[in-house]
């Protein structure tokens, strides 16, 4: 089949290119949507780089916020931003200048890691309401000093650990409460990926704004402006755990190192940790552990270990934690949970009479087969599934439902920021130092 | 031409996504991969019915009960939809496939299902400036499917074009294609179009700087008339190229859609000297294959 040339392209077709030429295209024909809701919170973005621009383009989705102004000192970031915003938002290079004049009632905070404690202090000085990203800050001495701010001023605060906002991570908390994973002993937590950990430099590697563009966009690598993976991954992952076990850690050894990607960065690509817990009776609730029958001496206060790992050169398993307890292994990963129950004693199934695999076995006469499958003597797992939630999404609207009712307990305020930072740092300088360290007083 | 490349692939839209990219710097090459696929699984994240925590979803569990306020690419997205669907006489329609969807596991639906649920237009109300949409039947839901491959692509040619990378090849599940400058010997990327019966290479097509996007009827996939609910007849498939992925994955799912004799006056009539078509008769493609799957 082949076509006569037509010049003039339809009506049709140029609304349909307008539409799928990408935000830049068309954005400028958009204006300005009239919120229905009254008294909207009028919410400015600093910071609009990857995760500034998804928690951004959260905002934008929820009624009665209005996104009033963002901010970044990097042009294209801040160009897309604006298109995300929509024309109703005021555009800034300088942070500071958007809190003089906008004054925005909330502030939600993406900027790199040693920027967060002046960014946000700024904030708060300037009476806003503020969700900063986690980490909370780039050192315990700032976070201490911010948590301070943040009581003083009465302001609503909250730290952007999503994971406290989604319901599989809630659904693990009320399971390990309620004692049905028994006493727990350990948690083994990890983020795993294999990929360098790089966002492409948009000129050259000769090109004299290489190395300004170079920390720009890859902060993470590099220590004046990154704490590492620990940071900028390990930190939900033990925020999970000092959740679950409702303290934080007495005393962390760690071992890592740059062992892969040996491309000029400075932050490891390889990290283990041992962290140890001191639990009371408040984790492991009184669940009578069978066997134990009071031989087990009155342990009001037991260690709990925790495993952590990030890598970024083998991506199994993923970003995951596996919480062990007496009675059962919770596998969680933010989109869904496993619940293996722990086969206890009293219920060897070959002693069973009337099973028909069993039966097989005898009457095959052979040698026991063990099944290949490592879950496979523990049955199939109970599934946890996430059904509606984008968790960073619902952190803000949590957060912003908070900040209209001026109630400053957020799902993550200052003091679990604070001790999920002291957390993740601990290790960072336990990595340096190769000893232990213990928990921050 | 740059003496280096990098290729990556990554699972995405329930396929495989490649790219291979040329350039110099080979960290350069890699980090802007790693970028392109995180593009992809973002428009991924974001469009996915089966992901709960996508826009899309959303709107699907929402939309019915309240009006829905959404993400603006979603919302320009959106409004390209209901576009392409009055471009191509509702041969596409975003919102009557999920039902066509659950059908093509029982080949058709009942007649006075498919006039009833598949007939009913308008079935959704849409206003793209205060970004809400709203269904009218708690049955509708939005499946972008037919464009969503094709869309990933064009957003991922935008970080190639901001990451100054001229020349490289990117495809979605070999069915849609983007072709971006020239390949290592300086000469258009050369797509074959595979004979499903031999798996020979059939047609061969150059492409620099424009999209290909094929779509097929055969034994093993079925495609949904939106205007009916009916399972499209025939053996038909059309190869389309464009300048853009997404408008090659619309227009090439579209005219299969169409009875012949409508898909060729729709090509007179609407279809511009900027897109070339193929109407593949007799020699039905299951796929694009690429010479880079093969040779590297």
């Amino acid at each position: 089949m082949t076509s006569q040339p037509i010049t003039e392209i339809t009506r049709s077709r140029r609304l349909f290119l307008e539409a799928t030429g990408g935000l830049f295209a068309a954005a400028s024909t958009a204006t300005v949507a009239t919120a229905a809701d009254a008294e909207p919170v009028r919410t400015a973005v600093i910071g609009t780089g990857a995760r500034g621009s998804d928690l951004l383009r959260a905002l934008t989705t929820i009624q009665g916020c209005e996104v009033v102004a963002v901010a970044d000192d990097y042009e294209p970031h801040r160009a897309r931003a604006a298109k995300y915003a929509g024309p109703q938002a005021q555009t800034f290079g300088d942070y500071r200048q958007l809190l003089e004049k906008i004054k925005p009632q909330a502030v939600v905070i993406a900027v790199p890691l040693y920027l967060h404690y002046q960014v946000a202090s700024d904030a708060i000085s300037a009476g806003c309401d503020v969700f900063l990203e986690k980490t909370m800050c780039y050192s315990v001495a700032e976070c201490q000093k911010l948590a301070g701010q943040v009581a003083a001023a009465k302001c609503v605060f909250q730290v952007g650990l999503q994971r406290r906002a989604n319901p599989i991570y809630q659904q693990a908390a009320a399971m390990v409460k309620a004692g049905l994973l028994g006493q727990i002993s350990s948690i083994k937590a990890q983020w795993h990926r294999n990929n360098n950990w790089r966002r492409p430099v948009p000129v050259p590697a000769g090109d004299p704004q290489w190395q300004a563009l170079e920390y720009r966009l890859n902060w993470r690598l590099y220590d004046r402006f990154s704490q590492g993976l620990m940071a900028e991954l390990g930190s939900h992952q033990l925020d999970v755990a000092n959740w679950l076990l409702g303290t934080t850690p007495r005393r962390v050894i760690a071992s890592g190192g740059i062992d892969y990607w040996r491309d000029g960065r400075e932050v490891a690509d390889n990290v283990f940790c041992v962290y140890e817990y001191d639990c009371g009776a408040g984790v492991s609730p009184a669940v009578k552990e069978p066997g134990a029958r009071g031989q087990q001496p009155e342990a009001s206060k037991r260690t709990i270990r925790v495993t952590y790992s990030s890598l970024c050169n083998n991506a199994y398993e993923g970003a995951s934690e596996l919480i062990l307890g007496t009675r059962g292994s919770l596998f969680l990963t933010s989109t869904k949970g496993l619940f293996y129950r722990e086969k206890l004693p009293e219920e060897a199934a070959w002693l069973k009479p009337g099973d028909e695999g069993n039966a097989a076995i005898l009457t095959a006469g052979k040698t026991l087969k063990m099944s290949s499958s490592p879950w496979a003597h523990r049955g199939e797992p109970l599934e946890i599934d996430l059904l509606e939630s984008d968790d960073t999404r619902d952190e803000l609207v949590s957060f912003l439902d908070h900040v209209r009712r001026r109630d400053p307990a957020t799902i993550c305020d200052a003091f679990i920021g604070l001790a999920d930072a002291a957390t993740v740092l601990m290790a960072g300088e336990a990595l340096k130092s190769g000893s232990a360290v213990n928990y921050p007083a | 031409m740059p003496e280096r490349s990098v290729h990556r692939t990554r699972p995405a839209m329930g396929t495989l996504f490649e790219v291979l990219l040329l350039g110099d710097d080979e960290q350069h090459l890699a980090a802007v991969a790693d970028a392109v696929l995180d593009e992809i699984e973002r428009i991924e994240q974001l469009l996915s019915r089966f992901d709960p925590r996508s826009e899309i979803s959303r709107i699907n569990r929402l939309a019915a009960r309240e009006p829905v306020l959404i993400d603006r690419e979603v919302a320009q997205l959106l409004a390209a939809c209901l576009a392409a669907r009055e471009w191509t006489g509702g041969a596409i329609d975003i919102a009557a496939s999920s039902l066509a969807s659950q059908a093509s596991g029982m080949r058709q639906l009942p007649d006075d299902v498919a006039s009833s649920k598949f007939a009913a237009l308008p079935k959704i109300e849409f206003d793209p400036v205060r970004r809400l949409i709203r269904f009218h039947d708690s049955v509708i839901q939005l499946d972008l499917g037919a464009i969503g491959k094709g869309y990933a692509l064009d957003r991922a040619a935008e970080i190639l074009s901001e990451n100054n990378i001229e020349h490289a090849l990117l495809h979605g599940g070999t069915s849609s294609v983007l072709a971006q400058g020239r390949d290592e010997n300086g000469q258009p990327w050369r797509i074959a179009l595979r004979d499903p019966t031999t798996g020979e290479p059939a047609e061969t097509i150059e492409l620099s700087d424009a999209a290909l996007s094929c779509s097929a009827v055969n034994e093993q996939a079925d495609i949904i008339d939106p205007r009916t609910g009916k399972v499209v007849a025939g053996e038909v498939g059309y190869a389309v190229m464009a300048p853009t992925a997404a408008e090659a994955e619309v227009l090439s799912t579209a005219l299969v859609v169409m009875d012949r004799e409508a898909a060729e006056r729709f090509v007179l009539e609407q279809v511009a000297s900027d897109i070339r078509i193929v109407r593949l008769a007799g020699r039905i493609p299951e796929a694009v294959s690429f010479r880079l799957l093969e040779s590297v």
